[in-house]
């Protein structure tokens, strides 16, 4: 899976002026920025299905390695053992949810490092990825946790990208991943 | 199943319940949410606070997980009512009286 060709299309859609250079990176330029070394990742969620998506869709795009996680207890279990550069995480999990999750990981500093940016502005970041999109939870999560909508129709590969690139530029997004999982 | 960090709390829960059922101690939040998912316990006793997983935040994963129907008690130091307590999601709440120092006889009042 390594060896996998990196696709250039990867959205890359920002505004704000020190993320821009960040987005028009693409994924190629971004692993190479990082020294060859694989991104860490740490897919959450509840459907084993959306995380073998979350886990194809990371690794063939940045050869990501890809550790995993079927709810928020779990999640912070596995920040509490180890880093991680990115958390793509569902949001409607039981017993905690992502924006449960999101908040007990912004508490603890060791953990908070995660959902903002090094001094490249990359890395160190979270994407809640939302299955069901519930307004009351996503306005919560804008208002408290600065979560942004992604691409509300987007197939859940693209959701999903979206999501990676603009989290990559330090912001916490929620998407629409589990929804058209083919 | 008790929960919480501090070994002579959970072990004066544990004597007492360890006479007629079963009792589970485990010192992290987070471990007891794993555990239940796997055996849920018929009553759980939360005897400390958790930065990551404050006890409202706690109970509330307890409610969503396979220990829905489990008892849930909150044990906290002594506090008047009306304190503001938090023991929501909770079915009870027990108090444990505080060692406070300053109050021991012979100690001054510094004010």
């Amino acid at each position: 899976m390594h060896d996998a060709a990196i696709p250039q299309a990867t959205a890359l859609r920002l505004t704000s002026g020190s993320s821009r250079h960040y987005a028009q990176m693409s994924a190629q330029n971004r692993l190479a920025d990082r020294g060859g070394d694989a991104m860490k990742v740490l897919a959450a969620d509840d459907d084993s299905g959306i995380r073998q998506m979350i886990r194809r869709v990371l690794m063939a795009d940045l050869r990501a390695d890809v550790d995993e996680a079927p709810d928020g207890v779990n999640v912070l279990a596995a920040l509490q053992a180890s880093t991680f550069d990115l958390l793509v995480m569902d949001i409607e999990m039981r017993p905690l949810d992502g924006l449960d999750t999101l908040e007990a990981i912004r508490k603890v500093p060791s953990m908070r490092a995660l959902p903002s940016r090094d001094d490249h502005g990359q890395r160190r970041c979270v994407a809640g990825v939302a299955s069901a999109g519930a307004r009351r939870e996503r306005h919560r999560g804008e208002a408290r946790l600065a979560v942004r909508p992604a691409r509300p129709a987007a197939p859940g590969a693209v959701a999903l990208r979206h999501a990676v690139d603009h989290a990559g530029a330090g912001f916490t997004i929620v998407g629409r991943c589990g929804t058209a999982i083919a | 199943m008790v929960v919480g960090d501090d070994a002579a709390t959970t072990g004066v829960i544990e004597s007492a319940l360890g006479r007629v059922c079963s009792v589970t101690t485990v010192a992290s939040h987070i471990a007891a949410l794993r555990q239940i998912t796997e055996r849920p316990p018929d009553a759980i006793f939360l005897t400390s606070s958790d930065v990551l997983l404050p006890p409202p935040v706690f109970a509330k994963a307890v409610r969503q997980s396979a220990a829905a129907h489990a008892r849930l008690f909150l044990c906290s130091e002594a506090r008047a009512l009306g304190s503001g307590m938090a023991t929501e999601g909770f079915d009870g709440r027990l108090s444990v009286t505080a060692d406070v120092p300053q109050l021991r006889p012979g100690d001054q009042d510094a004010t």
